[in-house]
């Protein structure tokens, strides 16, 4: 289960976000929409810890994370992709997901200086696991390229791949569909209701509706770093106030008039 | 973008190897000897700091200083207090990387500029400390009657002797070094060179591999200085100043920075080049910097990345030529009538 507890990040004059609270309990996926500059991006770097928030905390199975940096808080199965991506140039497709498994690898300097089987083993299995990884998400034929041969499209896809490489609890996507066509986005879907299925908690940063809809279970809206809706995809969809977010304060006026 | 290290890596270094175990009975005379084991040295500086710089992307400005640490620790050791130089060496090679932790634990937070400045401005303070300790380092005169090492009771003094010395200890180093980027350790520094905030997030601790690659590519530094102090026998801190640093640097991008065999090319230029140069006298700096810009300027990647262009093309001009000739069959039995 991932939460945050009063969280606000205070840039300068700019509230990019205002005293959020809210939780996604264990095995559910979680949506966050909300028009650009809701604050989406800030949060998942609040919750991966790229950004320490001004104040408020972020709590992993009940335990305050808030002031581990990003790396611990992957041992901790906290797992994320990036909107922008953040791909590892100049490695194979493999070698990216390899390094999503960093943190539950064991060989360290002396083992790598002195090459010991035990290490080249487990280089080994890691190697194997990661080309499974990519099989489920459909690049088996793609492993070995290096990833700068890659569509947009695809990397998002290694990325997926190689968060889950970490054997995440929490998986964090952002906007995992952003510049794919829409049959890849459904084949994205299917991929998060999967890895769902298997017990991992995610949240995800969304502007296909298709795909929100279809994949989670609990929707929340986001406008200027506040909450202003939260709850099942059918409430959120009739929400006034998300209408007036989406579609502005005119168009909710004419529809009442 | 990183060549890939490979078992054919590890093949072709083991064969360049024993084609230079036989370079002393090649060479016509000694000073060709003494310039290969120069080589050799600078192949471990410039291959430590491209560990730094191409693998890792960061910036050391201060390379020169840890080579002259190395360098002086040993020789002061062995020059003054008699200590052995084999003794010297992990002693060398750990005040090294202690140094080197004491600057990369607050510089590494730095990037770009800053990291350089700030290891430049190292480079600097070490350069007035090899000159002024004195009583140790013999001030600017240099330090004198470094000790070369022994074996068996035999001086490693003649000049084949003390190449097949570097030969070994570069060879072992340069092993080392490729094990350490084939693995765990290495994908990660590849990881955070290109895309530092996504290695964080796959649980690289991001600044403690900075300092690691840091602290071991000073020791490897090191390594080369104690080799330098005790072939040459005497060691002055020009050597090691912030010249010898930034020159360094230059190699790796000469070379190919973050291609393996670059650095072997750029160890070779920093070597041959001032030889070649001689003559030129005072123009040796203006032809360095004009043919720096040269090659950088039609092969970005070095002259190791022009160097795998090259193989690359051989190599595709040979499977063209071979699946021609596939071809030329095919379309000769198609022509045969069956009979």
């Amino acid at each position: 289960m991932i939460a945050v507890r009063g969280v606000s990040v205070q840039f300068g004059g700019l509230a990019a976000l205002s005293d959020l609270d809210f939780a996604v309990p264990r095995g559910t996926v979680k949506a966050v929409i909300g028009p650009n500059g809701a604050g989406k991006t800030t949060l998942f770097n609040v919750i991966s810890g790229i950004q320490a928030p001004t104040s408020g905390s972020v709590l992993l199975d009940g335990e305050d994370i808030t002031s581990r940096p990003p790396h611990e808080r992957v041992r901790r199965g906290l797992a994320r992709t990036f909107q922008n991506l953040q791909v590892f140039s100049g490695m194979s497709v493999l070698e990216n997901v390899v390094v999503g498994m960093h943190a539950r690898l064991h060989a360290g300097v002396f083992s790598a200086l002195l090459r010991l089987p035990s290490g080249r083993r487990e280089e080994a299995s890691a190697r194997h696991r990661a080309r499974a990884l990519l099989g489920r998400v459909g690049l088996a034929g793609k492993a070995d390229l290096p990833v700068s041969a890659l569509s947009f499209g695809d990397l998002k896809i290694v990325e997926i791949a190689r968060a889950l490489a970490s054997e995440p609890t929490v998986l964090l996507l952002d906007e995992p569909t952003a510049g794919l066509p829409a049959s890849e986005a459904s084949r994205v879907a299917e991929v998060i209701r999967a890895i769902n299925t298997e017990g991992v908690t995610v949240l995800l940063v969304e502007h296909n509706m298709r795909v929100v809809m279809s994949v989670s279970h609990d929707i929340l809206v986001l406008n200027f770093g506040r909450r202003i809706a939260e709850g099942d995809p059918a409430s959120v969809r009739a929400h006034p106030d998300v209408i007036t977010a989406y579609l502005g304060a005119d168009i909710e006026a004419a529809h009442c008039a | 973008m990183h060549a890939q290290i490979s078992t054919t890596t590890y093949r072709a270094l083991a064969i360049l190897w024993v084609l230079l175990i036989a370079l002393p009975w090649i060479t016509p005379n000694n000073y060709w000897l003494n310039l290969a084991t120069l080589w050799l040295t600078n192949v471990l500086l410039v291959a430590s700091l491209n560990l730094l710089m191409g693998y890792s992307g960061q910036i050391s400005l201060a390379h020169g200083a840890f080579y002259g640490i190395g360098a002086y620790v040993s020789g002061v050791l062995a020059a003054k207090y008699g200590v052995s130089p084999w003794i010297g060496l992990p002693l060398a090679l750990a005040a090294t990387g202690l140094v080197a932790f004491a600057v990369g634990w607050p510089t590494l937070r730095l990037r770009g500029h800053y990291l350089a400045m700030a290891t430049l401005g190292f480079n600097a303070i070490a350069s007035v400390l090899f000159v002024e300790w004195r009583d140790w380092t013999g001030g600017p005169n240099g330090l004198v009657n470094i000790p070369p090492y022994t074996l068996f009771g035999v001086k490693l003094d003649s000049d084949r002797a003390f190449y097949f010395l570097a030969l070994a200890a570069v060879g072992v180093a340069l092993v080392l070094l490729l094990n350490l980027l084939d693995s765990r350790t290495g994908r990660a520094l590849r990881a955070l060179s290109t895309a530092e905030v996504g290695a964080e997030c796959m649980g690289v601790n991001v600044h403690r591999y900075k300092i690691l690659v840091f602290v071991v590519s000073a020791m490897l530094a090191a390594l080369a200085g104690c080799l330098y102090a005790h072939h040459n026998a005497f060691v002055s801190p020009e050597s090691f100043d912030f010249l010898v640093s930034t020159m360094l640097v230059v190699m790796v991008a000469l070379g190919g920075t973050g291609n393996w065999w670059g650095a072997f090319l750029g160890a070779l230029i920093y070597t041959l080049l001032p030889e070649l140069l001689r003559s030129f006298g005072d123009l040796e700096l203006l032809v360095y910097g004009v043919s720096l810009v040269v090659v950088l300027l039609f092969f970005p990647r070095g002259l190791g990345g022009a160097l795998d262009l090259l193989c690359e093309r051989i190599a595709s001009r040979f499977r063209a030529r071979e699946s021609n000739i596939h071809a030329a069959g095919a379309a000769a039995n198609r022509a045969r009538p069956d009979s």
